[in-house]
């Protein structure tokens, strides 16, 4: 009896799955898209605020070894970032 | 300025690829790895290959002429941090033992040991410290066996440097012993017996960093110094706010020693000083600044901790 | 008597159960209050979407499709081996021992090859002694070679933070770096390291192996009944050792690459979960080497695309997690539903068996 309702089961989810795919394959086109139009944005932004940064806001980077709220080393870091953030608004 | 994030980035390829999609994808013109580990190879290399991009490392050595010119170095003496914390602990102990929980015995790590005990010792030349290496930056069990043995050794308040003081604190707590904090501020762990903490100030220091990239300042070009170092008189560390248990007196003498190392009256490593097998290390009449390069290459234990680095 | 329906059925499944995580996972990430399409597009971007961002895919998989290997081979012989993150670490200070003893006196390809194997000897070895304990001693695969796992770890901190340590490597203690010249380098036009390759060239090789070879079948029938085996004269003991030390190896070849190709030294960022990695890759693609390459592809993926959702959505840095999580949890699943599907059954030859003549005999007695 359970076999057959896994069967059920698993019918409705390969037709869920199967309409998951069918809007995956559009997103990841409509992405796709995104990212050969965004690539030479991003790098006129990095460009254009290499020049001297005045128009688009600057885009910095954090990275941390561990979770952002490990009350140690990496939140320190984290909070750091915060505050410039809130400190220096773009 | 806009701030992108990743956290829990291991130490390998991960931080290259995330280094190389911040700057490909997102654009950024800045990136702070915060991990000590990230330094060789991984940001090296992104740096000879975007050299338009200016990286900031907490802690690593730039070398002239070998390190790429678009990497900076920033880090602080958070030591003197714990010299204060250790006179906030040295007049609140009643024992007079102390305890610290290291990960391991690097020259970072023995600083802030050394630090904290001077700083005790320099209100009660009898205190110890009792020093137990864990062996790695977040070993939570150790962590709280060592903290464990210590509150059963009678040792009445700890401390650490670990990635995460979380599990120490929360073990103090419930043992009923102080605790003095590490890294950022961890009253809200430990709300009875947090006395004080040795913490960063990275939100000021990034919020200068911010300031001069925002006005076109480089690493690259020299416009920002490729070695930044300071504590507490350049604001990259701080003491965390007094906690309940902390006396009148012992603020006052906490405040007093801040001032003198605000003003540079008060220096920490000065002779005679002996590690704890009663050898020299730094000569009556000598006295080592904090940016001493000496000190970066810190191996022993001074006089009054209790412990071995070669455990 | 393999046919189409059970090949499709393994496809269906796999691919089926990886649909059904991605579903999961969009719910999840509408429960935090994230538009599902919005992140499947960015992960799709980030892991696959194009030969720039694909490259991260494929640098997160290689060191996966070796270490998996470390658990697949041995499930073959019905051993459950866990122990890839030690052989992973043993396998790089093997590399780095003999590396730095060579240093710039062979030609850099021996040296590399001289290297590879010091790894993949050492990481062996290491396995091979959690197969012997079980041969020899009977005792439990699994556990020992958890515990190896710490052994090695151990060994690895001791040996970085004390004998072998350089001492100008003042805050993250290290061995001697490699020279320069006899670092692998990356495949050409890419940045990719050469450790994809091997590891493509490892899980083949292991797949003609188990699949081809009489050797492999020999592993495959201990792995099925090993009594059965012993009386049919195989040599269960040979073959456990052997088959120990090919896993190991593999995992040590992995630490080699970590080593010679991305840290240049050896230090605590060997040990940082490519071997519990691949204990997954080999179960999600059910010990099947060939397998193995596809769903290191995955995780790769699903791995590269951590650093967008934290970047991109916002959401937390566990959210990579959870999302491996929910499509490992699927893919097992997906095992227990070999079999089970009408529609992928074998048609049998007799439509109608004629049903057994009853015999009065047999008749079910009616107690009154």
């Amino acid at each position: 009896m359970s076999q057959r309702r896994f069967i059920h089961l698993s019918r409705r989810q390969i037709l869920r799955g199967l309409l998951a795919t069918t809007a995956f394959g559009v997103t990841a086109k409509y992405g796709a898209g995104c990212t050969s139009a965004s690539t030479p944005s991003a790098s006129d932004s990095a460009a254009g605020s290499s020049a001297a940064g005045g128009d688009k806001p600057l885009t910095i980077g954090f990275i941390y070894v561990g979770p952002k709220d490990d009350y140690g080393y990496n939140q320190a870091h984290a909070e750091g970032a915060a505050g410039m953030a809130k400190n220096s608004p773009g | 300025m806009k701030l992108v994030e990743e956290a829990n980035v291991p130490e390998t390829t991960a931080v290259s690829e995330s280094m190389r999609s911040m700057i490909d994808i997102d654009g950024a013109i800045a990136l702070f790895p915060t991990s000590f580990g990230y330094f060789d190879p991984h940001i090296l290399k992104m740096a000879a290959e975007y050299p338009d991009v200016q990286f900031f490392h907490a802690g690593g050595l730039y070398q002239e002429g070998k390190t790429p010119k678009n990497v900076a170095s920033y880090f602080g003496y958070i030591d003197e941090s714990q010299y204060v914390a250790g006179i906030v602990a040295g007049l609140t102990s009643k024992t007079g033992k102390l305890g610290f929980v290291g990960a391991k015995p690097i020259p970072q790590v023995l600083r802030n040991i050394n630090a904290f005990t001077m700083g005790a010792r320099s209100v009660k030349p009898t205190i110890t410290t009792q020093v137990i290496f864990t062996g790695n930056w977040a070993e939570p069990i150790k962590e709280a066996e060592a903290t464990n043995s210590m509150a059963d050794q009678g040792i009445d308040v700890v401390t650490c440097h670990v990635d995460s003081p979380k599990v120490v604190m929360e073990t103090a707590e419930k043992r009923g012993i102080y605790t003095s904090g590490y890294h950022a501020d961890q009253s809200a762990l430990a709300p009875k017996g947090y006395l004080t903490g040795a913490e960063w100030d990275w939100t000021n220091i990034y919020s200068q960093l911010a300031e001069e990239l925002r006005t076109g300042k480089k690493v690259s070009d020299g416009t920002i110094p490729h070695i930044l170092r300071g504590a507490l008189k350049e604001g990259f560390c701080k003491i965390s706010p007094y906690g309940p248990a902390v006396s009148a007196e012992a603020k006052k003498a906490a405040d007093d020693a801040k001032a003198k190392l605000i003003d540079g009256s008060l220096v920490i490593y000065q002779g005679e000083l002996k590690d704890n097998q009663g050898k020299v290390v730094i000569p009556a009449g000598q006295a080592l600044k904090q940016t001493d390069p000496k000190l970066e290459t810190m191996d022993y234990l001074v006089d009054g901790v209790l412990g071995s680095i070669g455990s | 008597m393999s046919s189409w329906r059970r090949s499709f059925e393994s496809i269906c499944l796999s691919f089926g159960a990886i649909l059904l995580g991605l579903l999961l996972f969009g719910l999840f990430c509408a429960a935090v209050g994230q538009n599902p399409f919005a992140v499947y597009g960015s992960v799709w971007k980030s892991a696959f979407g194009s030969w720039q961002t694909f490259q991260n895919t494929l640098i997160r998989a290689a060191p996966l499709m070796l270490t998996s290997l470390c658990t697949a081979l041995p499930a073959r012989l019905g051993l459950v081996i866990i122990g890839n993150e030690g052989a992973l670490v043993l396998g790089g200070l093997g590399t780095i021992s003999v590396g730095l003893v060579i240093g710039t006196a062979l030609p850099p390809v021996l040296a590399q090859i001289v290297m590879a194997l010091a790894g993949m000897v050492a990481g062996g070895l290491w396995i091979m002694a959690a197969g012997a304990l079980k041969h020899y001693r009977a005792v439990n695969e699994t556990i020992s070679s958890l515990l190896l796992n710490y052994v090695a770890i151990a060994l690895l901190n001791h040996l970085v933070g004390g004998p072998m340590r350089d001492p100008s490597s003042l805050n993250k203690p290290s061995t001697f770096p490699l020279p320069e010249a006899i670092m692998l380098g990356n495949m050409p036009g890419t940045r990719v390291h050469w450790g994809l390759l091997y590891g493509i060239v490892a899980c083949a090789i292991a797949y003609v192996l188990i699949q081809r070879t009489t050797f492999g079948f020999a592993a495959r029938t201990a792995g099925g009944n090993i009594r059965a085996a012993r009386i049919a004269g195989l040599p269960v003991g040979k073959l456990t050792l052997i088959v120990c030390f090919l896993a190991g190896s593999c995992a040590g070849l992995a630490g080699m690459i970590e080593v010679a190709a991305v840290q240049g030294s050896a230090n605590e960022s060997l040990n940082v979960g490519y071997g519990y990695g691949g204990i997954l890759v080999a179960f999600a693609a059910r010990h099947n080497p060939l397998a193995a390459i596809l769903m290191s592809l995955l995780v790769g993926g699903i791995l590269a695309s951590g650093g967008i959702l934290q970047r991109a959505h916002n959401l937390p840095d566990a959210t990579v997690l959870v999302f491996e999580g929910i499509v490992f949890l699927v893919v097992l699943f997906s095992d227990s539903l070999y079999g089970k599907i009408p529609f992928f059954k074998e048609k049998p030859l007799w439509v109608n068996p004629p049903a057994p003549p009853s015999s009065p005999g047999q008749e079910p007695v009616v107690m009154s």
